[in-house]
């Protein structure tokens, strides 16, 4: 049994690693701009939905709050890149750490009280958006109200040159994110998480310490978040605070989580390659509303048709030919 | 910064006619929310809609603002009993509810946008004087003024509030509500026809929204994105009211629109939209404070 998890877990790694490699090998240097820009907000939104399912999907807490830590790690690494001349590396790092500790923060507050589970979660982060945005867009530092210019800031570093080098980061950190998920779903963390979202007062009553995997795979989500924010900062050119922190962000996070499904790790993943070539397919229309509303009703229909999403859907002989790892690993 | 007691006066007054309106709309949420088990973003949604409505039917049709009620309260009775009878048909928990009016939140923002522009329309140019006209208050306080449309707001919260809580309290059916929420397969059991009653309660909900939508409509200029505008004030009201508390709810409103009205006297009013949430904050964090003080004092008294 041990031995097919390993082997499993070791093709898992092997396609994650191989995947990412061949994405930054081939992408930038083969693809059109276009391509590459596709590709990049692509990656973004596969980091986006693999983290949120990481907290949400596997914990059962499901988390409105996703693009408030995506926009702080914009805004973060807006605010560096104009006020310091620190390599990206360490906006990097500063992005994904503002997110995880404005996640511990909330988390601290929040999850110390039963009576913030279900829905009053979702509202209670969905409150953190607003208090966010009326914060940024009252802070000279970070915005003040009048947007903040990005693209002039990076002229002339390497991660500023080219799309093709956001496409890299976005991949690092995409495959980062699916490397993080992957753990989660084969150890011990991943298997307390699920039992909070199963049922969270057995949980703790077996012992498991549930407060703290809670605030802290919450930080992890949201330092994954920020972190895939940074480049985006670079991607948008000019960040402003009604576009960063749309709502659109976490419905449709969350659209492509349950889409996905997350009974399998890389069901995030499958939701958000299809959300994102359906809204691709979208732009045809030309109509910005007609789109939403597609994409809306398309949502409602997912929720009723598809409960699981297509990766609990899919039979299970298929999926062990697809991807033979995820048996194993979810019993 | 000093303030006169008169403009202080004038902005509480303003903050609780406006909370009157926010009230309103809290009104339907909270009973969704407390006893239907659904935190209905749609509720905004229909709000919004039913603001456009009248919109459309005062400016184009030349209506009585009055009379399109005729119109919306029906209809939006007849979406309210639709959108529940999908949750019924998909046994939606919880949480999958709110997620489809989430969504169903973003559609409407998107189809008004498209049906009636993302442009600002305003209806107050078109109305008749006995509207717009603001009105000064009698003898003992002459400094202060109201407008008509905010009396319209305070007299349809006090008068739907008001039938709420009595059907709520005192009837048959409330009390089958009621039973309903604390316990639905007992309430069943007991001979309350849970299915019909749910669906009434939504669809009674729903047409609060129409009501609530034609006072928006005379109140303010109209834009899609206005819910999200009302979000925090009607949640906070919701939730600081006590889910499923039509009066708590319209308090809650008021108080809430009250300290943020006078907030943007003394602090930078740009900040105000993040006051409602900052008092929803020191309220649940007070919540154990509050239940230990009371603990203690129950305490006392039996000793």
């Amino acid at each position: 049994m041990n031995a097919r998890i390993d082997r499993a877990l070791a093709g898992n790694v092997g396609g994650i690693v191989g995947c990412a490699v061949l994405a930054i090998a081939l992408v930038p240097t083969l693809g059109s701009d276009y391509v590459v820009a596709f590709g990049f907000q692509f990656v973004t939104w596969i980091a986006l939905a693999l983290s949120w399912s990481l907290f949400s999907g596997n914990s059962g807490y499901a988390s409105f709050g996703h693009g408030v830590f995506f926009g702080v790690g914009t805004y973060a690494t807006a605010a560096m890149l104009r006020h310091t001349d620190v390599p990206f590396v360490v906006v990097l790092v500063v992005a994904g750490v503002s997110a995880a500790v404005l996640a511990v923060i909330v988390g601290l507050a929040v999850f110390s009280s039963p009576r913030f589970a279900g829905d009053l979660f979702g509202l209670i982060t969905l409150a953190m958006a607003f208090i966010v945005i009326t914060v940024v867009s009252n802070l000279a530092f970070l915005d003040g109200g009048t947007g903040v210019f990005v693209r002039e800031q990076a002229v002339g570093s390497w991660i500023g040159s080219s799309t093709g080098n956001l496409f890299i980061v976005g991949t690092l950190i995409a495959a980062g994110t699916a490397l993080v998920a992957l753990a989660a779903s084969v150890s011990r963390w991943g298997a307390a998480l699920r039992s909070i979202r199963d049922d969270e007062g057995v949980a703790e009553s077996l012992g498991v310490p549930t407060y703290r995997y809670k605030v802290l795979t919450f930080a992890v989500s949201a330092g994954l978040a920020g972190l895939a924010g940074a480049p985006q900062a670079i991607f948008l050119g000019y960040v402003e605070v009604g576009a960063v922190f749309t709502l659109n962000i976490p419905l449709l996070v969350i659209m492509m989580t349950i889409l996905g499904g997350i009974t399998r790790w890389w069901g995030p993943l499958v939701g958000a390659a299809s959300v994102v070539v359906v809204r691709e397919l979208l732009l045809d229309i030309g109509s910005p509303e007609l789109s939403q509303i597609i994409l809306g009703a398309v949502f409602v229909l997912v929720i009723a048709l598809l409960p699981h999403g297509i990766s609990g859907s899919l039979p299970r002989s298929l999926t062990r030919r697809k991807a033979p790892a995820t048996e194993g690993a979810h019993r | 910064m000093s303030v006169s007691s008169m403009a202080l006066a004038q902005t509480l007054l303003n903050g609780a006619l406006l909370g009157c309106l926010f009230g309103s709309i809290a009104l339907g949420l909270s009973v969704k929310w407390g006893h239907l088990g659904v935190a209905d973003f749609f509720h905004l949604s229909l709000t919004l809609l039913g603001a456009y409505v009248t919109y459309s039917l005062v400016s184009e049709q030349l209506w009585d603002p009055f009379l399109t009620l005729v119109v919306t309260v029906p209809a939006f009775f007849l979406i309210g009993v639709g959108v529940q009878w999908i949750f019924l048909a998909l046994k939606a928990e919880a949480f999958t509810a709110l997620l489809i009016t989430f969504a169903l939140f973003m559609v409407t923002e998107s189809a008004v946008s498209m049906i009636w522009s993302p442009d600002l329309l305003n209806l107050r140019p078109m109305l008749a004087d006995s509207f717009t006209t603001s009105l000064r208050l009698p003898e003992p306080l002459p400094q202060l003024a109201v407008q008509p449309v905010d009396l319209l707001a305070l007299v349809c919260a006090v008068v739907m509030v008001g039938v709420s809580a009595f059907a709520l309290g005192r009837t048959r059916s409330g009390r089958a509500v009621q039973a309903m929420r604390q316990d639905s397969e007992i309430a069943q059991t007991l001979g309350v026809r849970v299915v019909p009653l749910t669906l009434a309660v939504s669809g009674l909900a729903a047409s609060t929204a129409a009501v609530a939508g034609m006072v928006v409509a005379l109140r303010m200029p109209l834009s899609p994105s206005l819910p999200l505008q009302w979000i925090g004030a009607v949640v906070v009201a919701t939730m600081l009211g006590g889910l499923g508390r039509p009066v708590g709810a319209l308090v809650a409103a008021i108080v809430v629109m009250m300290i943020q009205n006078a907030w943007s006297l003394w602090f930078p009013p740009q900040w105000s939209p993040a006051v409602a949430f900052g008092v929803l904050f020191l309220f649940l964090a007070g919540g154990p404070a509050i239940r230990f003080v009371r603990e203690s004092m129950t305490a006392r008294r039996l000793a």
